[in-house]
């Protein structure tokens, strides 16, 4: 039970990944809830600038080029490119600090 | 109406292990913890700073700016009496 010989998963098994490849349905949905906050604070940044007269070079390209959740497809927000990956796509949860990156601009021509 | 003066900006994500870039944006914000609100008139270069931490903030128009106690005092529960007349020295009046 103890010692270097002990039974562990990756003793029996061999190879052991400890992250799922693809993302669970509740990951999925956290995971749109956070993009459609930063979609709602884009909208706040430049309905403020264009109340007050105002424009910023940064929030409207934010506003025009960057995709909005709701008109991303499911590839897009749950897959990045990886030129590793087979089929130069994986899951965005193997990408580091996954949750607090913007990671909605595909490399063109992929 | 009158056009909002003010980003009301939250931190809800902390900038741990982040880059440089974005703690020092959050510090200019004047945002040290999670769940902190500042308050920052309208113009392009705070909307830029606010931009750059997009992820880790909520952001929200103000007509006005409120301090923390007003804040508080907001997000107090209605107690369901009033006093009417309060004793000397049984009710303390700062509460």
């Amino acid at each position: 039970m103890f010692g270097p010989f002990r039974m562990s998963p990756v003793a029996l098994g061999g190879l052991l990944w400890k992250k799922p490849w693809r993302l669970s349905r509740f990951q999925k949905y956290r995971h749109r809830k956070r993009m459609q906050l930063v979609d709602s604070n884009i909208q706040a940044l430049y309905d403020g600038l264009q109340a007050n007269g105002m424009s910023s070079k940064r929030v409207e390209h934010l506003m025009t080029e960057y995709p909005k959740e709701s008109e991303m497809t499911p590839r897009n927000k749950y897959t990045v490119f990886s030129k590793y990956a087979r089929k130069y796509r994986k899951a965005i949860h193997f990408v580091p600090k996954w949750t607090k990156l913007p990671l909605r601009k595909q490399p063109p021509n992929v | 109406m009158a056009s909002p003066k003010y980003f009301k900006v939250t931190q809800l994500r902390s900038a741990i292990a982040l880059p440089q870039k974005k703690k020092d944006t959050l510090l200019r914000l004047g945002l040290h913890r999670r769940h902190q609100t500042v308050f920052h008139r309208i113009c392009p270069q705070q909307a830029g700073m606010i931009a750059t931490v997009k992820e880790l903030v909520k952001v929200e128009l103000a007509d006005e700016m409120l301090t923390k106690d007003e804040m508080r005092e907001q997000r107090k529960s209605d107690p369901g009496f009033t006093i009417e007349k309060a004793v000397s020295g049984t009710v303390s009046t700062s509460n």
